[in-house]
């Protein structure tokens, strides 16, 4: 709206350096993107899945002899490793993977279809708004985790009925959102003038109504990121997402729970990996909300 | 008042019925035939049909989400129940207990872990919350901010294990596992619980702290002398509260369901674990019951307090009321 006099992105990115704790949180996302994205490039896949079992629980930063499809070769064990001697890093890297494609698959489905429901209910009104809304009051009486929880133990754990299940969950919050924006903005000028023009409903939504009602929506999903890999690494500590051996945190946890006194090392390192993924995005969400928040603008 | 009151009950009805009828669909369109897992593997289509038509589960989709809420009465007696208003769901796939009864035996201990975090999350967060305000900017203030936000992204589960680490492996100060006859064990699993709503409501004290002490009447306040203790604790921190105890009142419920992944950890006898043993052992009546208990229990928590705020403050009301009265008005009057 009232942003785009002077280079909104520049603009934006000027506020946004400002708050050096979200600068550390987009570091640290780059950071985690780069290593899943080359996740194969770092550890090769056999290995972290493959059992080596001599060095089992060997300690953080010990070498061992490994087996590398046939081939016996030195390795340097650096955050140790677990019950099976597979690498607790590698894991780790390959975890990552899971856990990013989780957080963004399930943060666009919600926002695609939450937004769509949304903007729908806010530019038409009666209802039909009526309806989606209530259908998202309804949604957000059952507690996130909970509902996720009972939707993956009635159609059984997999990776698709886990994206399934917290997209649902997730979806919600972006329903209000965008039917909230929406209503502020489809009776200005602006809307008018294109409707005056002949732009068809879809057009006036897609084009002049929801890239204004983005805002909110960013600050939204970045930290619905957060909220999604919590709820994935969760329900698979519980048993019901990502099924060993495949690498995921908290699967990874969840394996390494009953070896806490002879192994802490392999229940430590998953941990840290969630938090800090999990706060880098809530830096950055802060961060976006200060700096996009035309509240706040001086 | 009582208006208000009862209008909030007629509200709640649909989202209870939307509630059930989402669960009751999992269960109805997961795969695995519940007759089926009952009966020995050799037994005969035939047999297997039989046990489905004395279960109900031969019937439509509607009318199994009837019995689902009223009660079935089938042809024998052994598979009746008296529906969910009653809380009677029918028996477990596995202990062939009541799955209420189970639920109900259990939910007192889920309920005091509850309980004993929320005392904790409130006596650490409004302190904390304060000091920080009162001294934006400082090392202080930074502390408990970094803290804040190492608590609100701190997994549960993972929290719980390390202070077992720490405090049960290490040092042995308190037990590993806890039991709701034994407080001492309670200390670590309420921790964990508490740890994310501390955070939060750390924060949001230290945030309506300080917009409150930019307001016209403080700075009245100190401009007639009063010291800045009274000032802080007299006019800012009344006001500042009113959001937190909102929060406060919205976290009851989350806490609740917090308290599953934590129970887990600490194999502590309350819902949670009841939930988790009964996905593992893929128990469908115990699952549902559960979450719907849950659910329902998560929807009353949120509507008392809602209506506990009518009481407290009354510009809830008032603003509710409003909003009924003239329908739409309240956005029309938030858009200028």
């Amino acid at each position: 709206m009232a942003q785009k006099h002077r280079g909104p992105l520049a603009e934006f990115w000027k506020r946004f350096r400002k708050n050096r704790l979200a600068v550390i949180g987009l570091a640290i996302i780059i950071l985690y993107v780069v290593v899943a994205v080359g996740a194969d490039i770092f550890y090769t896949y056999d290995f972290i899945t493959g059992n080596q079992i001599p060095n089992a629980f060997s300690g953080v930063g010990s070498t061992g002899k490994i087996d590398d499809g046939g081939v016996k070769k030195a390795h340097l064990y650096l955050m140790g490793a677990d019950n099976f001697g597979r690498d607790v890093a590698g894991r780790i890297i390959h975890g990552a993977r899971v856990s990013l494609i989780i957080g963004f698959v399930t943060v666009a489905f919600a926002v695609i279809v939450g937004g769509g429901l949304g903007a729908v209910a806010g530019y038409y009104g009666g209802k039909l708004e009526t309806v989606i809304m209530r259908g998202a009051d309804i949604l957000l009486a059952i507690p996130n985790i909970l509902f996720a929880l009972a939707i993956v133990a009635a159609l059984g754990p997999s990776f698709r009925n886990l994206l399934l299940a917290i997209g649902i969950t997730s979806l919600p919050v972006y329903v209000r959102l965008v039917r909230a924006s929406v209503m502020t903005v489809k009776d200005q000028e602006f809307v008018e003038a294109a409707r005056a023009q002949g732009a068809t409903d879809f057009r006036i939504i897609l084009v002049h109504i929801l890239p204004n009602c983005m805002a909110p929506v960013i600050v939204q999903a970045t930290l619905g990121v957060a909220q999604s890999i919590l709820s994935a690494t969760s329900l698979s500590f519980l048993g019901l997402g990502i099924q060993p051996p495949s690498p995921e945190w908290g699967n990874m946890l969840s394996e390494a729970r009953p070896y806490l006194i002879s192994a802490p090392h392999t229940l430590i390192f998953p941990g840290l990996a969630i938090m800090t993924v999990i706060l880098a995005y809530n830096l950055m969400g802060d961060g976006l909300r200060d700096a996009l928040d035309p509240k706040l603008k001086r | 008042m009582i208006k208000y009151i009862i209008r909030r009950l007629f509200q709640l009805i649909p989202v209870l019925l939307g509630v059930t009828l989402i669960v009751f669909t999992l269960t109805y369109i997961s795969p695995g035939d519940p007759a089926r897992l009952m009966l020995p593997q050799d037994a005969s289509d035939i047999q297997v049909a039989e046990l489905k038509h004395s279960m109900g589960l031969d019937r439509t989709f509607v009318v199994q989400y009837v019995h689902f809420l009223f009660g079935y009465d089938g042809p024998g007696d052994s598979f009746d129940y008296k529906g969910l208003w009653a809380l009677d769901l029918g028996r477990s796939y596995v202990s062939n207990r009541p799955v209420f009864g189970t639920i109900l035996e259990r939910f007192p201990n889920t309920v005091l872990l509850t309980m004993v975090a929320l005392f904790l999350s409130i006596i650490i967060s409004i302190p904390f919350g304060i000091i920080s305000a009162t001294r934006q900017y400082t090392k202080t203030d930074m502390a408990v901010t970094v803290a804040a936000l190492i608590g609100i992204s701190v997994p549960a589960f993972w929290l719980g294990m390390m202070l077992i680490w720490v405090f049960s492996v290490n040092l042995h100060w308190f037990p590993s596992l806890a039991t709701p006859s034994n407080l001492w064990s309670i200390v670590l699993p309420s921790i964990t619980l508490a740890a994310m709503n501390t955070a939060v409501q750390t924060r949001m004290t230290r945030s309506s702290m300080l917009e409150v002490v930019r307001m016209d009447y403080i700075r009245t306040a100190r401009a007639k002398g009063l010291d800045e203790g009274t000032v802080i604790r007299v006019h800012a921190l009344r006001n500042a509260l009113i959001p937190v105890v909102t929060v406060i009142g919205l976290q009851v419920g989350q806490l609740l369901v917090g308290a599953v992944l934590t129970e887990t950890v600490f194999s502590y006898p309350g819902i949670g674990t009841i939930m988790v043993d009964a996905i593992q052992r893929k128990d469908t009546p115990q699952i549902l019951a559960s979450v719907v208990f849950v659910a329902l229990v998560f929807a009353l928590v949120n509507l008392a307090v809602d209506i506990l705020y009518a009481f407290i403050d009354p510009r809830i009301k008032a603003q509710y009321v409003g909003a009924a009265k003239k329908k739409g008005g309240l956005f029309r009057g938030s858009k200028a």
